[in-house]
């Protein structure tokens, strides 16, 4: 069902930098990214980031800027489409040859607020611009969790929540925004494959059950569904209000966004990675081998599109 | 009966016209039982005097007694009965102080000043506080002044008067209206103008500079007549020069200007010629003996690569000479501070102390850092990487640096390169405040960074620094002090102390002595194999007269302190309580030289060598000649010289080897000893730089390398302390280097350029600050 495909090239990883842009990731040791500026013409342009030493582990919006951690121990605000660094780096306390494993930063819906990040899934820590001496991520509350957590955040309301692994289960813990301190954990059935991710105005997570579970703004759950698929390509795009997913595989179902009953399904029976993106009302995905795939959005039955 | 013997001995002094040698008096005194006088009205018209022992009055004075107070009393020929006398038969009490004073005016009254000069000594020793002393030894000082005056003993003159001024600026003799002012002005003004009669102008001119300054020019009117003439001269120094600077001939105006401005500071016009002469000549010429054939701070070992080193290349700490307690450091980025547990450095950088192409942040030091403790870079660092915990980055530009354990000096090991990637041959990544322009055979040109990493910045509008350095290669001292003499170079690097005393006599020239010693010693090539055996080792240290070197040929006979024999690989200071003695046992006295017993030695190490071989079945043809390389300098070729004499006196025959000029060591390994003058500034970093495995020395011994490391581990400093004299007994004990001696180095410079205001430990320590237009002082 590929309506067409362009050559991506080794960039396999889209990070959004909000309205600003996109910036394609590639391999880790990679010191270039593809950045495309929203609006702007022609063709993606490749950016040197600038001061990098070591290894990107993860990387996200922050502020319209890219926002990267690396193994050697640092998280770095890069500026684009320039790739320098207007921001000093936050770097925690290091210790000779150590590498550090971070998460991908959990950023606050209002980027004032910052971000948290999770280092070697033991240590939190809540990171805000700080402009004196001069501008730099500063560390405003560090935590050191007893349990060590999956390195997947989700920045959801004035919560970030995390994954802790139990004994024959899960439990998905939520810490206060700004104490990084746990106010409310929920015992799940089985263990998380995919998630904590906040979509828009919900919360989603996916057990190894098949239990796709929402949880709205104020953490109470919204609706929990079953599904198939166990291996999702990356966080749903929500459209007219409705989640669409894509597996791994190349199935795309959308669900109701507020019952989580299946309303539509189809597949481009290509393996994909990373997350769909509507664009020009049509559903922009990643193929696992470097092609964008854009077929039409999915719709709900008696819409007249593809039926289940 | 000494006492009374010794009371004699002074009343015959006071009563005779003879004056006793200064010595004997200074003994008859020690000798003599102190008493007081005590005077009894017998009636009316007869007293008696008694000497009494000391009566124990509270701090000495006499109480308020009434009439029928009564005192007790021994009397100093009778001290076991106990007398008590009755107040009002007392006529007078003279305490033994009050006598003394009373005996040392007598000796003014009658002229004996010398013999007063030794009485004044005892008494201000024993009894400071006794009455009517001040006023006595002010009288004293006044007259023996007027006495020198008479005999023409001019400068003696002025010396006693102005300690006069120093004790009672009011001073006036016996109110005659003569006071102390008065006289220091009449015979500054004699001095003055016998000063100016003999043409010792710059002489003239920096006593009444001082003069002015200490008393105010309306304390010395007749001062001002030589004021007058002397601002004349340098009026026309002034005229001359500024005559040259407008003729373009402006190393000519420089010298003139300085000579002004020596002549007499406050000449008209005169700081604000040498400013702009300053500005429009910003060259210092260097006079130097040995050419720096590489740029390296950190060579223990060598004198000019050292020099040099300090114009090119920054180190993250710096070292700024010894401290009060250990060696004082500084963190040219900012500021540091270690804490009270020892277990951590608070860097805190300053970005306007950094040029804003090289501003970094803690995030960048913090790397280098990290990157010294990783084995896979570079810059790795042993010592750096056993002691380094993890670091902390606060507010972009203060970092916390832990540590695994205490350590009482991480500053030393930190003296590391800032760029650790940077190559001499890349001028535009040297980061010092000068680089390497041009070189020839006799100068090496080295103009102002523009990539000097942390500028100086002068609160003074009118600081001049330089702009360039020569460094002016001569080819032996004597014609380098001649150009020195002669204004053709400003400073000259690197004298012995027989080269900076004569220098020192010479008013237009300052002579100063470095921070710290170096330590000149005989390193062993560990790689010989007949070096290893300690008694050949021994044998040379026990064959060397070095005790006749030292004082007989390199002094020629002066005594300075710091300029000793030394027992062991460190320094021993300049005094006992010096701090950076602290590595030096000075309970381990330096071998002797016994010329038998190296013999014998050195037999016994060639019958055990023969033994050896004679065991393996190989050929043993006796020890070789051994070859003693060293520098080309004067001091360590006349040292090698007679070292090699003394040595093939007693049939331990050796040979020299002459090192090419500048260089220290001999890569080609093609030698038995090796003389090295070291700056072994701070021991506990620079035994390992000399004694460890790695090290100048290449010791192999594993006594000496364990406590190498013993001593790296210490946590305290009395643990550094103990460890740095054990490992100076072990050395010691094993001739592990042979010790020679050490030595005070100086350099000379004009007055017209200041230098550094604390003694640096090289030239170059302080080169920002250096000053080619003095502010007056």
């Amino acid at each position: 069902m590929t309506e067409s495909s362009e050559s991506g090239g080794a960039y396999s990883h889209a990070v959004l930098l909000g309205e600003r842009g996109v910036a394609m990731l590639g391999s880790p040791l990679q010191r270039k990214v593809l950045y495309a500026e929203s609006g702007a013409e022609g063709p993606p342009r490749q950016i040197d980031l600038q001061g990098i030493r070591g290894e990107m582990v993860s990387a996200t919006g922050f502020a319209g800027q890219l926002l990267a951690t690396f193994d050697e121990g640092s998280v770095r605000l890069f500026e684009l489409p320039s790739g320098a660094q207007q921001v000093s780096p936050f770097q925690p306390s290091l210790r000779p040859g150590q590498r550090v494993g971070w998460s991908v930063p959990a950023v606050h819906s209002d980027p004032k607020r910052g971000f948290v990040v999770l280092r070697d899934r033991q240590q939190l820590f809540r990171v805000q611009i700080k402009n004196e001496p001069r501008p730099h991520l500063a560390l405003q509350v560090k935590q050191e969790l007893s349990t060590p957590v999956y390195d997947v955040l989700a920045s959801f309301g004035e919560a970030v929540l995390a994954v802790e692994r139990s004994e024959g289960h899960d439990t998905l813990v939520a810490f206060s925004w700004d104490e990084l301190l746990e106010i409310r954990r929920w015992e799940l059935t089985g263990r998380v494959l995919w998630g904590p991710h906040r979509v828009e105005d919900r919360l989603l997570l996916l057990t190894d059950r098949g239990r796709l579970i929402c949880h709205h703004e104020n953490l109470e759950v919204a609706w929990e569904s079953t599904i198939k698929s166990r291996q999702l390509a990356g966080p749903p795009v929500t459209h007219e209000g409705d989640f669409i997913f894509v597996s791994m595989e190349g199935s795309i179902w959308r669900m109701d966004g507020k019952t989580g009953d299946v309303v539509a399904t189809s597949s481009i029976l290509e393996p994909v990675i990373g997350s769909p993106v509507v664009f020009s009302d049509r559903l922009w995905l990643s193929g696992a081998d470097g092609t964008i795939h854009v077929v039409p959005i999915p719709r709900r039955s008696g819409e007249g599109g593809q039926s289940l | 009966m000494v006492a009374r013997g010794s009371l004699l001995a002074i009343c015959a002094l006071l009563a005779s016209g003879l004056e006793l040698p200064a010595q004997k008096i200074h003994d008859e005194l020690l000798r003599r039982t102190p008493f007081d006088l005590l005077v009894i009205q017998v009636d009316e018209e007869t007293t008696e005097k008694i000497h009494i022992e000391m009566l124990p009055f509270p701090d000495r004075k006499v109480p308020d007694f009434k009439s029928g107070s009564v005192l007790e009393v021994r009397l100093l020929d009778d001290p076991d009965e106990v007398y008590e006398v009755t107040w009002r038969d007392v006529a007078s009490l003279q305490l033994y102080e009050q006598v003394l004073v009373g005996e040392v005016n007598q000796l003014v009254a009658k002229g004996h000043l010398d013999d007063a000069f030794e009485y004044f000594t005892f008494i201000r020793r024993r009894y400071p506080k006794a009455p009517g002393l001040d006023e006595s030894l002010e009288r004293y000082l006044y007259l023996n002044a007027m006495k020198w005056f008479s005999e023409q003993r001019l400068l003696e003159t002025l010396s006693l008067l102005e300690e006069l001024h120093q004790r009672n600026p009011k001073y006036e003799h016996d109110n005659s209206g003569l006071t102390v002012a008065s006289a220091i002005d009449k015979a500054a003004e004699t001095i003055l103008n016998d000063y100016i009669k003999a043409g010792s102008t710059l002489l003239a001119g920096q006593m009444m500079d001082r003069l002015i300054r200490t008393y105010g020019a309306d304390q010395l009117p007749s001062v001002q007549g030589a004021v007058n003439q002397l601002n004349q001269m340098a009026t026309a120094k002034r005229d001359e020069a500024r005559q040259l600077m407008v003729d373009g001939k402006l190393r000519e105006a420089q010298r003139l200007s300085r000579e002004m401005l020596e002549i007499f500071p406050r000449v008209a016009g005169g700081r604000q010629l040498a400013v702009e002469i300053a500005r429009k000549y910003p060259l210092v010429i260097v006079g130097v003996t040995e050419r720096a054939v590489t740029a390296d701070r950190s060579r223990i070992d060598n004198w000019s690569a050292r020099r040099a080193g300090y114009l090119v290349r920054r180190t993250l700490l710096e070292y700024q000479g010894p401290g009060i307690e250990k060696g004082e450091y500084r963190f040219p980025m900012g500021n540091m501070r270690q804490a009270n547990d020892r277990r951590s450095i608070h860097f805190s950088i300053k970005p306007d102390q950094i040029a804003s192409q090289f501003v970094t942040d803690g995030y960048e030091v913090s790397r280098k850092l990290l990157d010294m403790a990783d084995p896979s870079h570079p810059s790795y660092l042993v010592s750096w990487a056993s002691l380094f915990s993890h670091v902390d980055v606060k507010d972009v530009f203060d970092l916390e640096v832990h540590f695994r354990r205490p350590h009482v000096l991480p500053e030393a090991i930190l003296q590391v390169y800032i760029d650790s990637q940077l190559g001499v041959d890349d001028p535009n990544r040297i980061d010092g405040p000068f680089v390497l322009a041009s070189e020839d055979e006799v100068d090496s040109r080295y103009r102002m960074n523009e990539n000097n990493r942390f500028p100086y910045r002068s609160e003074d509008p009118d600081f001049v620094p330089p702009a360039e350095i020569v460094e002016r290669l001569f080819e032996d001292r004597e014609k380098a002090v001649r150009a020195l003499k002669a204004g053709e170079v400003d400073v000259l690097d690197h004298l012995s102390p027989v080269e900076a005393i004569p220098l020192m006599a010479e008013p237009s020239i300052r002579v100063k002595p470095y921070a710290l010693p170096s330590v000149h010693m005989l390193v062993p090539n560990m790689q010989r194999k007949h070096m290893q055996i300690d008694l050949v080792r021994k044998a040379i240290v026990f064959g060397i007269r070095r005790e006749m070197i030292l004082h007989d040929l390199l002094m020629r006979g002066h005594r300075v302190p710091g300029c000793q024999l030394i027992s062991g690989p460190f320094a021993a200071g300049l005094s006992r309580d010096d701090p950076l003695s602290y590595a030096y046992d000075q309970t381990i006295k330096p071998r002797e030289y016994l010329p038998r017993l190296a013999i014998t030695l050195f037999k016994l190490a060639e019958r055990r060598m023969k033994e050896d071989a004679d065991k393996r079945e190989e050929k043993f043809d006796g020890i070789p000649t051994l070859v003693i390389a060293h520098p080309a300098n004067r001091i360590a070729r006349e040292a090698c010289r007679t070292i090699e004499f003394h040595l093939n006196h007693i049939k331990i025959n050796c040979s020299l080897k002459e090192l090419p000029p500048g260089e220290t060591l001999d890569s080609s390994g093609d030698y038995d000893l090796l003389y090295c003058q070291l700056a072994m500034w701070e021991p506990i970093v620079d035994a390992s730089a000399l004694l460890g495995p790695e090290g100048l020395a290449m010791v192999q011994d594993d006594h000496v390398n364990r406590s190498l490391q013993w001593l790296e581990a210490a946590m305290r400093w009395q643990e550094v302390r103990d460890r740095v004299r054990s490992l100076h007994r072990v050395c010691h004990d094993k001739v592990t280097v042979i010790p020679l001696w050490q030595m005070v180095d100086y350099y000379a410079h004009h007055p017209g350029i200041q230098l550094n205001r604390r003694p640096p430990v090289s030239l170059y320590h302080g080169v920002q600050q250096w000053q080619l237009a003095p502010s007056l002082p």
